[in-house]
Order: structure tokens, then C-alpha cells, then sequence
């Protein structure tokens, strides 16, 4: 499967999801969801942690629109600047839904992505300029050395003498990190553009990234379950779109 | 197959913007295709920066240059594909997420086509010894799991699969213990006579590569020509230090686990640290010398087991932080302890190297005026002196590590903890370093080192030998 696939087809379906606003799509989602996620073949120790991330954000927005949501129906519990109604609990449950069908399938399809892959479809398929993928994919591998970094800087600054906790050192060594990203970041610069990378030449790949009746197949997938949604909820009555502001 | 590449300077330099003088100057020399060479002289000097210039990688934004520099008759440009560049930290050589993919990164900027290309990565791979029958690193095999001397190893074949003819190589074993050492001299000899390829190689320490070189070209300390290559004798314990007498007990250890967060951890022998003594610890990569070293040095609390504190450090802490030094005050802890890590950059918290070395008496409120003489001294003893001003982070890789041990040491601390104060040091700055070890002991500080140097060890009191991870029972 190309990576490209099933990230229009989480894109598709998550505009839509986005825009609707009721009970209805909601619910058809997350079971449509449930039904095409297991395709990725994420393995489960990779997708449960992600799964448990997404469900406790979820809680989490749906309890602060329960307690504090716009009252509205039968008060059932007030207490100073919390006051929860019927009312607020139907949002806060369209809000947790929202955001597990919204957030899952982008979590998702993300970690099942191999980077390299999806930089290579990038720039085969979308024709993506090659300097911007390559250069994004490798300062993403680079994200995951700044954690390491941060915890150097901490022992650093304390065998300094410096470690007053508080913003002040919050704020320095934020400052030395990007330091060291910038300067780690060129370093590896200077790596590639002494391989040749960024030069006027015509480039080639190691992989093809092809794209294949099975690829419009996910994204038709994609389109299907988003037309589903809206189908069924507007013949149910209940199709709602998002009221910004 | 790889065309070999000749080399000529005329007259060249090169002047960093915004530094007073020029890094390099008044270079004339030549290297015939072929050519094996060493590239010598004191740390700083402007090796590093000349080997860039090579690989065509010194931007006309960062300085200007005088003279004329010519590779194959033509001025240095990484599009030619005639040079390849290894240098000296194996974290900024590793572009892709698998190897067979990084390798294949340079192939794929010259535009070779796919069947040649993996043949090429294999071939390379294969040839510096990464992948093979019995070995357990794969095309597929991520880059991240590989240790510095295999990385080192991808670097050299990721630059030789797309045939440059010459390789230029930045001091690529400085951060090896000496297996990877060895792995990574050998690996260069086998592509090096695979290809016949023009050779310029940086290493602190030639003694592996004399077999493979054919002529060294030295730089003297203002970046011009040297006439004759200098030969600084190694300085040697008896010399040093005679009369070092073991004083009381600073810190000893019992039954102690040793490991980072979330990491398992690591058993060590039970050490005893006494004032007036060098302590080395010696052990493979990975063997926990540097996890222990930051735990002597207060910054990472033992898994379990015991720190036991002499009464001369234990004075002024409260009682119930006496046996864990990660709990001291960040300003208790620089008066007693002076850690020096790995890598310097990681322990530079100032923009000048003056600022950096006064920092801990800074802290710890040392008259202005004694404050200020100790930091010229100090400087001066390093071969700091000129670069007061300079941003730690644009010194050389030895001039960093001697600011960071003199800057973690200028208080003068009970115990200090150094980690490989030997790498990157040429043999002159080398012999400083061991001499400010020296002193510091015998001004009454237990010194800790971590070494894979054989002549380091020649240098300390007491060895203690770490094995490689065993589970903590």
C-alpha cells in the first residue's frame, strides 16, 4: 500500500467528521473507523499505547464541556463555576466521540507510516521538490535525539552550579537546545551536501513508490465511508455542521 | 570503478568571517592521484577547515579564500562526485532511517540508476565489513541500533558507493573505543586499495594508519605550512608524577546499580576514591563508565547500593543528602564536584570561553580579583590563552574538551570526574591535559577518569575495570 493511501483517506473522512456536528455521523464514523483501522496492521503494542493517548484527551475535553459546556435542559449538579445539565452532557459526549473519530485514524495511519516511504511517494507521486521531503524527513529522525539532548542539558547546567529550577532556567535551556538543533541540524547538512544532495543534478531513487489499483482502492474507501456518513445522517434527520464561533 | 584525484594548493587560505586572522594561509603544496595522506598539526591549527574546503562544502557565505585550490584541475564542488567526506561524529553522518537506504542516499544525488545503485550499497556495505555472511547487520537493519564504530563504517560506505577519487576522512575514530578503531582503520585500508583512491586523513593519533600512509602534510599553529613534521613526545608517569601521596577518602561506592531512566541497569565494582589519586575506569562501550561517571558526578541517582561521603566533602550538606550527592544544591555540588562530560558541547552553558571557565567561581563567590588571575592561569596552562573571547562552541574538538575540563575544575573540587579527557588531543595538548589531571591531584582532588587511552591508564593510581552489561541481579 502506498503510505500516500491511507493518508487522503484519513484526511477525506476526517474533514467531514470535522464539519459535522450530531450524534449520527459521529457514531457511523467510529464504527466505520473500527472496521477499516485494523487494515493498517499496525502491530497492537505500537496501537494500543495510541489509542489510550487519544481515549484519555478525549475524557479529558469531554469532562470540561460537561462541567462547564454551555447549561442547558434539566440541572443536575452545581457547584460555583461548575454546573452540569442534561444538556451538557449530551456536547460532552458528541465532544469525546469527535475527538477519537477526528484524532484515531490521523494517530494512526501516522505511526504505520514508514518515513522513508512516505518521503519517497512524496516526491515520486505528489512531485514534491526533493530538497524540502529529504530535509523534512531528516530533521523528523532528528526530533527524536532532542529528548536525550534535553536531559544532557539538565545534568550540564546543574554540574555548573546553575540549576535553579524555575522559568529562568526553563527558558535558557530551551534557547540551548534550539542551539544545538540548529547546530546539529547544520552539521548534518554539511553531511548530505558532501554527498552531493542539493546540487543542480537530476536525481535518482532507490525505491520506486508506485501507486496501484489497490491505493485508489483506500482512498475510495476513504470517500465511501465519508459519503456513508453524511447519508445516513441526513436520512435520519439529524445532519448537523459544525457553528464556528 | 573510482578515477583517482590529485590535489593542488596554490597560495591558498582561507579567512573565517568576523575571526582577526585568517585560519589558513599561504598553502602551496600537491597530492598526486593516489596518495595516501596524513594531515598533521596542533589542535586548531585549521585541518578541519581545509578538508572542507576540499569537499567543496566551505560556503562563500562563511568566509573567503585566497589563492587557488584545485582538484582535478578544477575548484572543489560535492557535485562533481569526486570527493567523499567522513567526519568525526558518527550522530551527523546518519542521514536515513535504514541502512541500505543511507547508503543509497548519495547514489540517488548522482543520479544512478537503480539496479546499478543497490549493487554499489551492497558491494560498499560489504566492503567496509558491515554486512556480510555471519554478520548481523541487514540492508533493512535500522541505522539508530548501530554502535559509533559501525556508524563510522556506514558513514565510509555511504560516501564510496557513489566511487568518489578522493576520501577525506576528519579524525572519524575520535569518538571509537579501540575495537571500533581498529574496525574502522580496516575497513578504510580495504576500500582504499579496492579502489586505489586519493587518501587525506585527520587522526590525532596516527599510529593505526601508519601502515596504509604514505607522506604526512603538516599545518603549523597559525594555519601556514609546517617545514618538518613536529614530534611531541608522549609525557610519561614517571616524569609526571613521583611523589603522588594517597590522601583521605573522598567517596566510595558499595554494591552500587548504576542506569539511566528507564534503562536497565548496571552493576559496578565498589570503588574507593582517595585525594591525591587518578582513578581510571576502563571498559568496552557500553560497559556503564559514563552512566557511572554522571552518577559519582551527583547527577543521576544509583539504581541501588551506596555512596559513602568523606568527612571533608560531607562538611556544610545537610546530613540526610550526605550519601546522595544527585540531591546536593547545584552550588554545593560545583564546590565539590567537577564533572567533565563526553561530548564538551554538551556541558558549555556561556557564549566565551573566559566566561565559561569563571562560571564556577562565579557561583560560588570567589573574590573578583583571585577569580581572575586563576582563570588566565588556567587558560594560559590549556593553551586558551587568545581565545578568551572566542564562543565555546567555534573552538576545535580538543581546544573544547581542554575549556571544558579547566572550566569544571577551576574551584578546585574534592572529586573530579572526567569522561575521556584524551579524545581528540594531539600529542602536545594531550600532555597538558594529563598534567592539569596531575595537578589537580596533587592539590588534593580525587580525579576519576574514564579512558580507552593506553597511556592514560599508564598515568592513573588505580585501574578498575568494567565489564559490559551484565543484568543487575
Amino acid at each position: 500500500m502506498n503510505p500516500l493511501a491511507p493518508i487522503i483517506a484519513s484526511s477525506i473522512l476526517g474533514i467531514v467528521v470535522l464539519v459535522s456536528f450530531d450524534p449520527v455521523s459521529v457514531t457511523v464514523a467510529l464504527v466505520c473507523e473500527a472496521l477499516t483501522l485494523p487494515w493498517l496492521r499496525l502491530p497492537g503494542a505500537r496501537a494500543w499505547p495510541i489509542v489510550g493517548i487519544v481515549g484519555v484527551s478525549a475524557a479529558l475535553g469531554a469532562m470540561g464541556t460537561a462541567l462547564y459546556g454551555r447549561p442547558s435542559g434539566q440541572t443536575l449538579f452545581m457547584w460555583g463555576p461548575i454546573h452540569v445539565t442534561t444538556g451538557s452532557l449530551d456536547l460532552a459526549a458528541l465532544v469525546g466521540l469527535r475527538i477519537l473519530a477526528i484524532a484515531l485514524p490521523g494517530a494512526l495511519v501516522f505511526a504505520a507510516t514508514n518515513l522513508t516511504a512516505l518521503a519517497d511517494a512524496l516526491t515520486q507521486i505528489a512531485r514534491l521538490p526533493s530538497r524540502f521531503v529529504a530535509g523534512a524527513l531528516t530533521s523528523l529522525r532528528m526530533t527524536a535525539l532532542l529528548s536525550d539532548d534535553w536531559r544532557t542539558m539538565g545534568y550540564a547546567r546543574r554540574a555548573r552550579g546553575l540549576a535553579a529550577r524555575g522559568p529562568g532556567q526553563f527558558i535558557g535551556q530551551s534557547f540551548a537546545l534550539f542551539v544545538r538543533a540548529v547546530r546539529r541540524g547544520s552539521a548534518l547538512a554539511t553531511t548530505m551536501e558532501a554527498r552531493g544532495f542539493g546540487g543542480q543534478n537530476p536525481r535518482s531513487w532507490a525505491r520506486t513508490s508506485v501507486w496501484q489499483l489497490r491505493d485508489w482502492l483506500v482512498v475510495a474507501v476513504g470517500f465511501a465511508i465519508s459519503v456513508l456518513i453524511v447519508g445516513i445522517s441526513v436520512a435520519t434527520g439529524s445532519w448537523e455542521v459544525v457553528v464556528f464561533g | 570503478m573510482s578515477v583517482p584525484v590529485g590535489v593542488a594548493a596554490r597560495a591558498w587560505g582561507w579567512h573565517f568571517a568576523g575571526r582577526r586572522a585568517p585560519s589558513l594561509h599561504d598553502l602551496t603544496f600537491a597530492i598526486a592521484p593516489g596518495e595516501r595522506i596524513l594531515l598533521s598539526g596542533p589542535s586548531g591549527c585549521g585541518k578541519s577547515t581545509l578538508l572542507m574546503a576540499l569537499a567543496g562544502v566551505l560556503g562563500a557565505d562563511q568566509g573567503t579564500d585566497a589563492g587557488e585550490l584545485l582538484i582535478d584541475a578544477a575548484a572543489p564542488d560535492p557535485g562533481r562526485r569526486l570527493t567523499g567526506l567522513v567526519l568525526q561524529d558518527p550522530e551527523t553522518q546518519v542521514i536515513m532511517e535504514r541502512v541500505g537506504d543511507d547508503v543509497a542516499f548519495g547514489c540517488e544525488n548522482f543520479a544512478v540508476p537503480r539496479d546499478e545503485m543497490w549493487r554499489r550499497v551492497t558491494v560498499a556495505l560489504e566492503s567496509v565489513g558491515l554486512v556480510g555472511e555471519g554478520l548481523p547487520v541487514g540492508l533493512d537493519t535500522p541505522t539508530g541500533v548501530l554502535s559509533g564504530g559501525q556508524k563510522q563504517r556506514l558513514a565510509l560506505a555511504g560516501v564510496m558507493a557513489f566511487e568518489p577519487g578522493l576520501l577525506l576522512l576528519d579524525e572519524p575514530t575520535a569518538n571509537l573505543d579501540p575495537q571500533g578503531v581498529l574496525d574502522v582503520v580496516a575497513a578504510v585500508t580495504r576500500v582504499v586499495n579496492e579502489t586505489g583512491c586519493t587518501l587525506v586523513v585527520i587522526d590525532h593519533n596516527p599510529a593505526p594508519w601508519e601502515e596504509l600512509l604514505t607522506r604526512v602534510i603538516s599545518l603549523d599553529a597559525t594555519g601556514g605550512l609546517a617545514s618538518e613534521r613536529a614530534v611531541y613526545p608522549r609525557v610519561s608517569r614517571a616524569r609526571l608524577a613521583p611523589t603522588r601521596e594517597p590522601g583521605d577518602i573522598v567517596m566510595s561506592t558499595r554494591n552500587l546499580v548504576v542506569g539511566r531512566p528507564g534503562q536497565p541497569g548496571i552493576a559496578v565494582p565498589d570503588l574507593t576514591l582517595r585525594a591525591g589519586t587518578i582513578t581510571a575506569l576502563a571498559g568496552v562501550n557500553g560497559s556503564g563508565k559514563s552512566t557511572l561517571s554522571l552518577t559519582l558526578g551527583g547527577l543521576l541517582s544509583p539504581q541501588s547500593g551506596r555512596i559513602i561521603v568523606g568527612s571533608a566533602m560531607s562538611q556544610g550538606l545537610r546530613a540526610r543528602h550526605v550519601p546522595s550527592p544527585h540531591r546536593w544544591p547545584a552550588h554545593a555540588l560545583v564546590r565539590r564536584v567537577g564533572s567533565v562530560f563526553q561530548s564538551p558541547e554538551n556541558q558549555f552553558v556561556q557564549a566565551t570561553a573566559r566566561a565559561e571557565v569563571a562560571l564556577g567561581l562565579r557561583v560560588t563567590r570567589v573574590n573578583r580579583q583571585v577569580a581572575a588571575e586563576r582563570v588566565d592561569s588556567r587558560l594560559e596552562l590549556m593553551g586558551l590563552s587568545g581565545l578568551e573571547g572566542a564562543h565555546p562552541f567555534t573552538l576545535s574538538g580538543g581546544q573544547k574538551r581542554r575549556l571544558a575540563l579547566v572550566s569544571a575544575t577551576v574551584t578546585q573540587p574534592h572529586l573530579v570526574v572526567v569522561d575521556e579527557p584524551t579524545f581528540g588531543q594531539d600529542d602536545d595538548s594531550w600532555a597538558d591535559v594529563v598534567t592539569l589531571l596531575d595537578e589537580l591531584a596533587h592539590a588534593g582532588s580525587a580525579v576519576v577518569i574514564t579512558t580507552h587511552d593506553p597511556d592514560l591508564l599508564a598515568v592513573a593510581d588505580e585501574i578498575v575495570a568494567l565489564s559490559p552489561r551484565v543484568p543487575a541481579s
